[in-house]
Protein backbone atom coordinates (compact mmCIF):
# COMPACT_ATOMS: atom_id res chain seq x y z
CA UNK A 1 0.00 0.00 0.00
CA UNK A 2 1.48 2.70 -1.59
CA UNK A 3 0.42 5.00 1.61
CA UNK A 4 1.68 2.80 4.25
CA UNK A 5 4.80 3.22 2.50
CA UNK A 6 4.87 7.19 2.58
CA UNK A 7 3.90 6.46 6.31
CA UNK A 8 6.88 4.51 6.78
CA UNK A 9 9.48 6.73 5.34
CA UNK A 10 8.16 10.05 6.35
CA UNK A 11 6.23 9.04 10.23
CA UNK A 12 9.66 9.08 12.79
CA UNK A 13 10.38 12.08 10.94
CA UNK A 14 7.16 13.83 11.20
CA UNK A 15 7.05 12.69 14.92
CA UNK A 16 10.21 14.34 15.74
CA UNK A 17 9.04 17.33 13.91
CA UNK A 18 5.84 17.30 16.65
CA UNK A 19 7.50 16.38 19.35
CA UNK A 20 9.68 20.09 19.08
CA UNK A 21 6.12 21.81 20.11
CA UNK A 22 4.08 19.33 22.11
CA UNK A 23 5.61 18.49 25.02
CA UNK A 24 4.47 14.23 25.74
CA UNK A 25 5.35 12.00 23.07
CA UNK A 26 1.85 10.33 23.45
CA UNK A 27 -0.12 13.40 22.23
CA UNK A 28 2.81 14.47 19.44
CA UNK A 29 2.15 11.41 18.21
CA UNK A 30 -2.14 12.30 18.06
CA UNK A 31 -0.68 15.48 16.66
CA UNK A 32 1.40 13.38 13.86
CA UNK A 33 -1.22 10.80 13.45
CA UNK A 34 -4.03 13.26 12.39
CA UNK A 35 -1.37 15.63 10.18
CA UNK A 36 -0.93 12.49 8.05
CA UNK A 37 -4.35 12.03 7.74
CA UNK A 38 -4.72 15.00 6.88
CA UNK A 39 -2.18 14.86 3.92
CA UNK A 40 -3.45 11.63 2.37
CA UNK A 41 -6.84 13.62 2.19
CA UNK A 42 -4.73 16.63 0.12
CA UNK A 43 -2.49 14.29 -1.34
CA UNK A 44 -4.63 14.64 -4.84
CA UNK A 45 -3.54 18.55 -4.08
CA UNK A 46 0.14 18.54 -4.24
CA UNK A 47 1.08 19.83 -7.27
CA UNK A 48 5.08 18.67 -7.37
CA UNK A 49 6.42 22.09 -6.47
CA UNK A 50 8.81 21.82 -3.75
CA UNK A 51 9.53 18.71 -1.75
CA UNK A 52 7.12 16.56 -0.54
CA UNK A 53 9.24 16.15 2.72
CA UNK A 54 8.92 19.77 3.35
CA UNK A 55 4.65 19.60 2.32
CA UNK A 56 4.33 17.33 4.89
CA UNK A 57 6.17 18.82 7.51
CA UNK A 58 4.21 22.18 6.66
CA UNK A 59 1.01 20.67 7.64
CA UNK A 60 2.82 18.76 10.92
CA UNK A 61 3.75 22.37 11.90
CA UNK A 62 0.15 23.79 11.21
CA UNK A 63 -1.27 20.77 12.81
CA UNK A 64 0.94 21.41 15.89
CA UNK A 65 -0.01 24.73 16.16
CA UNK A 66 -4.07 24.31 16.15
CA UNK A 67 -3.22 21.09 18.52
CA UNK A 68 -1.67 23.37 20.81
CA UNK A 69 -4.67 26.51 20.53
CA UNK A 70 -7.13 23.99 21.31
CA UNK A 71 -5.59 22.47 24.09
CA UNK A 72 -4.08 25.45 25.86
CA UNK A 73 -4.37 28.88 26.05
CA UNK A 74 -1.52 30.19 24.10
CA UNK A 75 -0.41 33.39 25.71
CA UNK A 76 2.00 35.89 24.03
CA UNK A 77 2.72 37.48 27.25
CA UNK A 78 6.12 39.73 27.34
CA UNK A 79 6.50 38.84 31.07
CA UNK A 80 6.20 35.45 30.84
CA UNK A 81 10.17 34.94 31.10
CA UNK A 82 10.29 36.52 34.06
CA UNK A 83 7.18 34.41 35.51
CA UNK A 84 8.19 31.20 34.33
CA UNK A 85 10.33 28.37 35.70
CA UNK A 86 13.70 28.39 34.20
CA UNK A 87 15.25 24.70 34.87
CA UNK A 88 18.51 24.49 35.50
CA UNK A 89 20.72 21.36 33.67
CA UNK A 90 24.38 21.05 34.09
CA UNK A 91 26.92 22.57 32.23
CA UNK A 92 28.72 19.55 31.22
CA UNK A 93 26.13 17.64 30.08
CA UNK A 94 26.45 17.08 26.37
CA UNK A 95 24.58 18.92 23.54
CA UNK A 96 22.26 16.40 22.48
CA UNK A 97 18.67 16.89 20.91
CA UNK A 98 16.71 15.49 23.81
CA UNK A 99 18.75 18.21 26.72
CA UNK A 100 18.32 20.65 23.95
CA UNK A 101 14.20 19.67 23.85
CA UNK A 102 13.98 20.11 27.27
CA UNK A 103 14.90 23.22 27.46
CA UNK A 104 12.92 23.91 24.50
CA UNK A 105 9.57 22.60 26.70
CA UNK A 106 10.98 24.67 29.12
CA UNK A 107 9.82 27.68 27.25
CA UNK A 108 6.68 29.34 27.54
CA UNK A 109 4.53 28.05 24.81
CA UNK A 110 3.91 31.76 22.89
CA UNK A 111 7.94 31.74 23.09
CA UNK A 112 8.48 28.34 21.79
CA UNK A 113 6.53 28.50 18.94
CA UNK A 114 7.69 31.69 17.35
CA UNK A 115 11.65 30.30 18.34
CA UNK A 116 10.45 26.68 16.33
CA UNK A 117 8.96 28.31 13.35
CA UNK A 118 11.80 31.15 13.19
CA UNK A 119 14.93 29.19 13.80
CA UNK A 120 13.68 25.86 13.05
CA UNK A 121 11.45 25.69 10.51
CA UNK A 122 12.39 29.33 8.83
CA UNK A 123 9.54 31.35 8.34
CA UNK A 124 9.88 35.10 8.50
CA UNK A 125 8.01 37.08 10.93
CA UNK A 126 5.12 38.25 8.83
CA UNK A 127 4.69 34.68 8.22
CA UNK A 128 4.35 33.99 12.35
CA UNK A 129 2.60 36.60 12.51
CA UNK A 130 -0.39 35.77 10.31
CA UNK A 131 -0.02 31.92 11.61
CA UNK A 132 -0.32 33.23 15.26
CA UNK A 133 -2.48 35.91 14.88
CA UNK A 134 -0.23 38.70 16.64
CA UNK A 135 1.45 41.27 15.72
CA UNK A 136 5.27 41.19 13.84
CA UNK A 137 6.72 42.58 17.08
CA UNK A 138 5.37 40.54 19.20
CA UNK A 139 6.93 37.66 17.06
CA UNK A 140 10.25 39.70 17.14
CA UNK A 141 9.74 40.27 20.45
CA UNK A 142 9.38 36.60 21.47
CA UNK A 143 11.93 35.34 19.06
CA UNK A 144 14.43 38.14 21.38
CA UNK A 145 13.79 36.52 24.81
CA UNK A 146 13.48 32.58 23.64
CA UNK A 147 16.78 32.97 22.47
CA UNK A 148 18.34 34.87 25.79
CA UNK A 149 16.31 32.06 27.54
CA UNK A 150 17.83 29.09 25.73
CA UNK A 151 21.15 30.52 25.67
CA UNK A 152 21.26 31.21 29.68
CA UNK A 153 19.86 27.46 30.36
CA UNK A 154 21.90 26.05 28.05
CA UNK A 155 25.05 27.99 29.44
CA UNK A 156 25.94 29.23 26.16
CA UNK A 157 26.33 32.82 27.09
CA UNK A 158 28.74 31.56 30.10
CA UNK A 159 30.93 29.60 27.67
CA UNK A 160 30.29 33.01 25.09
CA UNK A 161 31.36 35.71 27.76
CA UNK A 162 34.58 33.33 28.87
CA UNK A 163 35.85 33.12 25.33
CA UNK A 164 35.70 36.47 25.03
CA UNK A 165 36.89 37.32 28.31
CA UNK A 166 40.15 35.16 27.63
CA UNK A 167 40.77 36.44 24.01
CA UNK B 1 22.21 34.47 16.86
CA UNK B 2 21.98 33.29 13.59
CA UNK B 3 24.79 31.00 14.71
CA UNK B 4 22.78 30.07 17.55
CA UNK B 5 19.94 29.13 15.46
CA UNK B 6 21.91 26.86 13.14
CA UNK B 7 22.74 24.85 15.51
CA UNK B 8 19.68 24.71 17.40
CA UNK B 9 18.85 23.62 13.64
CA UNK B 10 21.21 21.56 13.09
CA UNK B 11 20.69 19.34 16.20
CA UNK B 12 16.42 19.44 15.92
CA UNK B 13 15.91 19.12 12.01
CA UNK B 14 17.13 15.60 12.16
CA UNK B 15 15.57 14.39 14.99
CA UNK B 16 13.82 10.92 14.52
CA UNK B 17 11.38 9.32 17.03
CA UNK B 18 9.86 5.66 16.07
CA UNK B 19 5.67 6.19 16.40
CA UNK B 20 3.86 3.24 18.27
CA UNK B 21 2.75 0.11 16.81
CA UNK B 22 -0.44 1.31 16.18
CA UNK B 23 -0.01 4.64 15.12
CA UNK B 24 -0.96 3.27 11.39
CA UNK B 25 -3.77 1.54 12.54
CA UNK B 26 -5.23 4.65 13.67
CA UNK B 27 -4.34 6.50 10.32
CA UNK B 28 -6.17 3.20 8.18
CA UNK B 29 -8.66 3.62 10.67
CA UNK B 30 -9.35 7.27 9.55
CA UNK B 31 -9.07 6.64 5.83
CA UNK B 32 -11.01 4.01 4.72
CA UNK B 33 -13.93 5.66 6.27
CA UNK B 34 -12.92 8.98 4.16
CA UNK B 35 -13.45 6.20 1.40
CA UNK B 36 -16.56 5.12 2.21
CA UNK B 37 -17.57 8.84 2.38
CA UNK B 38 -16.49 9.52 -0.75
CA UNK B 39 -18.35 6.72 -2.34
CA UNK B 40 -21.96 7.73 -1.00
CA UNK B 41 -21.66 10.75 -2.20
CA UNK B 42 -20.55 9.76 -5.85
CA UNK B 43 -23.69 7.18 -5.34
CA UNK B 44 -25.89 10.04 -4.60
CA UNK B 45 -24.55 11.82 -7.26
CA UNK B 46 -25.39 8.88 -9.95
CA UNK B 47 -28.45 8.94 -8.55
CA UNK B 48 -29.42 12.41 -8.85
CA UNK B 49 -27.86 12.16 -12.55
CA UNK B 50 -30.22 9.42 -13.24
CA UNK B 51 -33.31 10.74 -11.80
CA UNK B 52 -32.49 14.36 -13.63
CA UNK B 53 -31.74 12.16 -17.21
CA UNK B 54 -35.23 10.25 -16.48
CA UNK B 55 -36.65 13.74 -15.85
CA UNK B 56 -35.53 15.07 -19.22
CA UNK B 57 -36.23 11.14 -21.43
CA UNK B 58 -40.03 12.07 -19.79
CA UNK B 59 -40.56 15.17 -21.17
CA UNK B 60 -38.87 14.86 -24.31
CA UNK B 61 -41.06 11.93 -24.59
CA UNK B 62 -44.48 13.77 -24.29
CA UNK B 63 -43.02 16.75 -26.90
CA UNK B 64 -42.21 13.92 -28.85
CA UNK B 65 -45.84 13.39 -28.85
CA UNK B 66 -47.09 16.17 -30.27
CA UNK B 67 -44.83 15.99 -34.09
CA UNK B 68 -47.15 13.12 -34.27
CA UNK B 69 -50.23 15.24 -34.94
CA UNK B 70 -48.20 17.01 -38.23
CA UNK B 71 -49.23 14.82 -40.48
CA UNK B 72 -52.77 15.55 -40.12
CA UNK B 73 -52.07 19.16 -40.78
CA UNK B 74 -50.22 17.78 -43.68
CA UNK B 75 -53.22 16.63 -44.94
CA UNK B 76 -55.17 19.84 -43.96
CA UNK B 77 -52.60 21.76 -45.96
CA UNK B 78 -52.46 19.61 -49.34
CA UNK B 79 -55.97 20.48 -50.58
CA UNK B 80 -55.45 24.31 -49.86
CA UNK B 81 -52.93 24.04 -52.56
CA UNK B 82 -54.92 22.59 -55.41
CA UNK B 83 -57.68 25.96 -54.34
CA UNK B 84 -57.91 28.30 -57.58
CA UNK B 85 -58.08 31.60 -57.00
CA UNK B 86 -61.08 32.82 -57.24
CA UNK B 87 -60.52 35.82 -59.65
CA UNK B 88 -59.65 33.23 -61.59
CA UNK B 89 -63.32 32.56 -62.42
CA UNK B 90 -65.28 35.44 -61.77
CA UNK B 91 -64.51 36.71 -64.95
CA UNK B 92 -65.21 33.66 -67.09
CA UNK B 93 -68.87 34.83 -68.27
CA UNK B 94 -69.98 34.13 -71.63
CA UNK B 95 -73.13 35.62 -73.45
CA UNK B 96 -74.11 33.97 -76.53
CA UNK B 97 -74.26 36.61 -79.02
CA UNK B 98 -77.20 35.83 -80.88
CA UNK B 99 -79.16 32.32 -80.31
CA UNK B 100 -82.74 32.42 -81.56
CA UNK B 101 -85.21 29.94 -79.74
CA UNK B 102 -82.51 28.76 -77.51
CA UNK B 103 -83.15 27.87 -74.17
CA UNK B 104 -79.68 29.40 -72.80
CA UNK B 105 -79.84 32.52 -73.22
CA UNK B 106 -76.74 33.49 -71.46
CA UNK B 107 -74.60 31.07 -69.56
CA UNK B 108 -72.50 32.24 -66.45
CA UNK B 109 -70.03 30.43 -64.50
CA UNK B 110 -72.26 27.94 -62.19
CA UNK B 111 -71.95 29.26 -58.77
CA UNK B 112 -70.80 25.54 -57.71
CA UNK B 113 -68.45 25.68 -59.66
CA UNK B 114 -67.01 28.59 -58.50
CA UNK B 115 -67.72 27.76 -55.28
CA UNK B 116 -65.82 24.87 -55.72
CA UNK B 117 -62.55 26.05 -57.09
CA UNK B 118 -62.62 29.59 -55.67
CA UNK B 119 -64.18 28.34 -52.47
CA UNK B 120 -61.57 30.60 -50.02
CA UNK B 121 -63.35 30.75 -46.55
CA UNK B 122 -62.14 31.57 -43.23
CA UNK B 123 -59.15 29.42 -42.40
CA UNK B 124 -60.73 27.90 -39.35
CA UNK B 125 -63.90 27.06 -41.59
CA UNK B 126 -61.73 25.68 -43.93
CA UNK B 127 -60.16 23.32 -41.27
CA UNK B 128 -63.30 22.57 -40.01
CA UNK B 129 -64.50 21.40 -43.76
CA UNK B 130 -61.13 19.63 -44.20
CA UNK B 131 -61.22 17.73 -40.84
CA UNK B 132 -65.12 17.09 -41.32
CA UNK B 133 -63.59 15.06 -44.62
CA UNK B 134 -60.95 13.55 -42.81
CA UNK B 135 -63.49 11.98 -40.29
CA UNK B 136 -65.54 10.69 -43.56
CA UNK B 137 -62.61 8.93 -44.77
CA UNK B 138 -61.97 7.51 -41.61
CA UNK B 139 -65.43 6.20 -41.68
CA UNK B 140 -65.86 4.96 -45.07
CA UNK B 141 -68.72 6.85 -45.72
CA UNK B 142 -67.34 7.92 -48.65
CA UNK B 143 -70.05 9.57 -50.95
CA UNK B 144 -71.67 8.31 -53.91
CA UNK B 145 -69.82 9.43 -56.72
CA UNK B 146 -71.55 10.30 -60.34
CA UNK B 147 -70.63 7.26 -63.06
CA UNK B 148 -69.02 7.80 -66.60
CA UNK B 149 -72.15 6.51 -67.87
CA UNK B 150 -74.04 9.30 -66.35
CA UNK B 151 -71.60 11.78 -67.62
CA UNK B 152 -71.51 10.32 -71.19
CA UNK B 153 -75.54 10.11 -70.91
CA UNK B 154 -74.98 14.00 -70.05
CA UNK B 155 -72.39 14.32 -73.03
CA UNK B 156 -75.45 13.01 -75.76
CA UNK B 157 -78.12 14.74 -74.07
CA UNK B 158 -75.54 17.99 -74.94
CA UNK B 159 -74.98 16.69 -78.20
CA UNK B 160 -78.77 16.41 -79.31
CA UNK B 161 -79.30 19.82 -77.78
CA UNK B 162 -76.53 21.18 -80.29
CA UNK B 163 -78.12 18.94 -83.59
CA UNK B 164 -81.78 20.29 -81.96
CA UNK B 165 -80.47 23.76 -82.76
CA UNK B 166 -79.02 23.17 -86.03
CA UNK B 167 -82.04 21.67 -86.90
CA UNK B 168 -84.43 24.45 -86.11
CA UNK B 169 -82.74 27.49 -87.71
CA UNK B 170 -79.68 27.70 -90.22
CA UNK B 171 -77.99 29.54 -87.93
CA UNK B 172 -74.37 28.51 -86.97
CA UNK B 173 -73.29 27.30 -83.74
CA UNK B 174 -70.47 29.17 -82.62
CA UNK B 175 -67.99 27.63 -80.40
CA UNK B 176 -68.79 30.03 -77.17
CA UNK B 177 -72.49 28.19 -77.95
CA UNK B 178 -71.27 24.91 -77.45
CA UNK B 179 -69.06 25.91 -74.53
CA UNK B 180 -72.02 27.45 -73.03
CA UNK B 181 -74.26 24.07 -73.67
CA UNK B 182 -71.40 22.45 -71.88
CA UNK B 183 -71.58 24.61 -68.46
CA UNK B 184 -74.63 24.34 -68.18
CA UNK B 185 -74.54 20.26 -68.67
CA UNK B 186 -71.70 20.72 -66.09
CA UNK B 187 -74.25 22.67 -63.67
CA UNK B 188 -76.85 20.01 -64.20
CA UNK B 189 -74.27 17.16 -63.21
CA UNK B 190 -73.55 19.39 -60.21
CA UNK B 191 -76.81 19.70 -59.42
CA UNK B 192 -76.89 15.64 -59.45
CA UNK B 193 -74.47 15.66 -57.58
CA UNK B 194 -76.40 17.74 -54.65
CA UNK B 195 -73.05 20.53 -54.48
CA UNK B 196 -75.75 22.85 -55.44
CA UNK B 197 -79.43 23.34 -54.20
CA UNK B 198 -82.28 25.75 -53.80
CA UNK B 199 -80.99 26.42 -50.10
CA UNK B 200 -77.28 27.13 -51.50
CA UNK B 201 -74.06 24.52 -51.31
CA UNK B 202 -73.94 21.62 -49.96
CA UNK B 203 -71.29 21.49 -47.44
CA UNK B 204 -71.05 17.04 -48.05
CA UNK B 205 -71.12 17.48 -51.53
CA UNK B 206 -68.74 20.27 -51.32
CA UNK B 207 -66.21 18.03 -50.10
CA UNK B 208 -67.00 15.08 -51.92
CA UNK B 209 -65.92 17.40 -54.82
CA UNK B 210 -62.78 18.10 -52.95
CA UNK B 211 -62.39 14.52 -52.65
CA UNK B 212 -63.02 14.47 -56.57
CA UNK B 213 -59.82 17.31 -56.73
CA UNK B 214 -57.71 15.04 -54.64
CA UNK B 215 -58.51 11.85 -57.15
CA UNK B 216 -57.65 13.92 -60.55
CA UNK B 217 -57.99 10.44 -62.75
CA UNK B 218 -61.75 11.29 -62.16
CA UNK B 219 -62.30 14.82 -63.07
CA UNK B 220 -60.00 13.65 -65.63
CA UNK B 221 -62.15 11.40 -67.07
CA UNK B 222 -65.46 13.80 -66.90
CA UNK B 223 -63.57 16.30 -68.71
CA UNK B 224 -62.19 13.82 -71.39
CA UNK B 225 -65.97 13.01 -71.75
CA UNK B 226 -67.36 16.27 -72.14
CA UNK B 227 -64.29 16.62 -74.85
CA UNK B 228 -65.11 13.64 -76.89
CA UNK B 229 -68.68 14.34 -77.12
CA UNK B 230 -67.37 18.47 -77.94
CA UNK B 231 -65.37 17.16 -80.83
CA UNK B 232 -68.12 14.61 -81.99
CA UNK B 233 -70.78 17.29 -81.95
CA UNK B 234 -68.44 19.64 -84.01
CA UNK B 235 -67.88 16.54 -86.47
CA UNK B 236 -71.06 16.06 -86.59
CA UNK B 237 -71.83 19.98 -87.65
CA UNK B 238 -68.95 20.08 -89.99
CA UNK B 239 -70.29 17.09 -91.90
CA UNK B 240 -74.00 18.84 -91.72
CA UNK B 241 -72.67 22.04 -93.12
CA UNK B 242 -70.19 20.18 -95.76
Amino acid sequence: MAQKALYEKYSPKMLGVCRQYVKDVQFAEDVMVEGFVKVFKKLESFRFQGSFEGWIRRIMVHECISHLRKKQFVVFDETALERSTVQTFEADEQWEVDFIQQHIDALPEGYKMVFLLHAIEGYRHEEIANMLKISEGTSKSQLFKARRQLQDSLGLRAIDASKRGRS
Amino acid sequence: MEKFDKLMREKLEERQIKPSENAWERIAEQLPLEKKQNNTQKYMLMLAACFIGLIVLTITFWNSDEPSLEPTQEIVDAPKKKVVPKSDFQEEVIEPASLENSEVTSVTVPEASNTEKSFDPAPQEENEALNTLAFVKEKGELLEQPTLDAIELKAKEVLQAVEKLERSGDVAVTDAEIDALLRAAQKEIFIEKNILSDEGVDAMALLNEVEQEIDGTFRDQIFDALKDGYLKLRTAVADRNN
